[in-house]
């Protein structure tokens, strides 16, 4: 939201400076599709530089920042993490169905709510459940007193060879990469 | 690899890749017959060069494998699960990939692939293991 003050700053460089719309919109860092309006405004409403705050478009009705919703749907995604979108939207409207004079929720609100909060889908993974930090501190406790000319380490490697396959190229914006 | 050396390697190519078979030829043929058998009761700084192998828990690693290196006198020190950070071993493969990536083209490794493999651990030199073994040692230190 640009600020009463930029509005004033425009409309006074247009009509006291003689500047052109497009020279002081440049000059304030904003559009001159904005600044138009701006002045279209002010002609229009008689020297009132800004909407009615109380007008703005605050999405006072917005469903995904309902607190009721927001805390079934996190209490939802947090007891099965791994539902996908429709089932998780089936149980916030189970939930929902409990609350009187409540409407049934669509994927694409859940889907917004999930978003808000900062979740998104992650592919699972149980590498870090099977690495325990213990074991590890305990690991180098354990072979912290064998010299290391006593050590040999083995390990195998897949596809070595196929580093030098090179299945990544440049080329323009919107065209294939074949060679 | 020991402290100041690659000791062996072996390709296997698939299929069917590799198994615990290839790891206990690869251990009795190349490995085990360059380490020592630890002396039992005796104190770390008077063992033998090359006694105690380190390994992860990758499945060709099974116990059948295992007990043939014990057999031998190697003690075994598995890795813990999920931990490559402290394997020096690990480093070898990202470097001798970088080599591979820019000194050879498939074409070659396809035709001539224990040539180019061994031309990559030719460049893996005993002064780069020491260094592979000191940056795992500072990495688990800290």
């Amino acid at each position: 939201m640009i600020s009463v003050e930029t509005r004033e700053h425009l409309v006074r460089m247009v009509r006291e400076d003689d500047r052109s719309d497009a020279a002081a919109a440049r000059d304030l860092l904003i559009s001159l599709r904005s600044a138009t309006r701006f002045l279209r405004y002010f002609m229009d409403n008689g020297g009132d530089f800004h909407y009615d705050p109380g007008q703005w478009n605050r999405h006072f009705d917005n469903s995904a920042d309902d607190p009721q919703l927001r805390d079934a749907v996190l209490s939802t995604v947090r007891r099965g993490p791994q539902l996908f979108l429709d089932e998780m939207v089936d149980a916030v409207n189970d939930i929902v169905a409990q609350v009187d004079g409540a409407v049934e929720v669509s994927p694409a609100t859940v889907a917004r709510v999930l978003g808000r909060n900062g979740y998104t889908r992650k592919v699972v993974e149980r590498a870090f459940i099977t690495r325990k930090e213990a074991n590890r501190v305990a690991w180098v406790a354990a072979q912290w007193g064998i010299p290391l000319r006593c050590r040999v380490y083995v390990d195998e490697a897949h596809r070595v060879g196929q580093v030098a396959e090179r299945t990544w190229a440049w080329s323009l914006r919107g065209a294939r990469s074949e060679c | 690899m020991s402290h100041a050396e690659l000791l062996e390697w072996m390709i296997t190519r698939p299929p069917p890749g590799q198994t615990s078979v290839d790891f206990v030829l690869f251990m009795t043929n190349f490995v085990l017959p360059r380490m020592s058998a630890v002396e039992e009761g005796g104190e770390w700084a008077h063992q033998p060069e090359r006694c105690v192998l380190v390994l992860d828990s990758t499945r060709v690693h099974d116990e059948v494998a295992l007990e043939t290196v014990r057999d031998a006198g190697v003690v075994v020190l598995p890795l813990p699960p999920h931990s490559p950070d402290v394997n020096p071993i690990e480093d070898v493969f990202s470097v001798g990939s970088s080599w591979l990536r820019r000194y050879s083209h498939p074409e070659q490794f396809n035709a001539w692939p224990m040539l180019t493999m061994n031309s990559m651990l030719a460049h893996i030199t005993g002064e780069t293991c020491r260094g592979f073994i000191k940056a795992a040692v500072r990495r688990y230190s800290m």
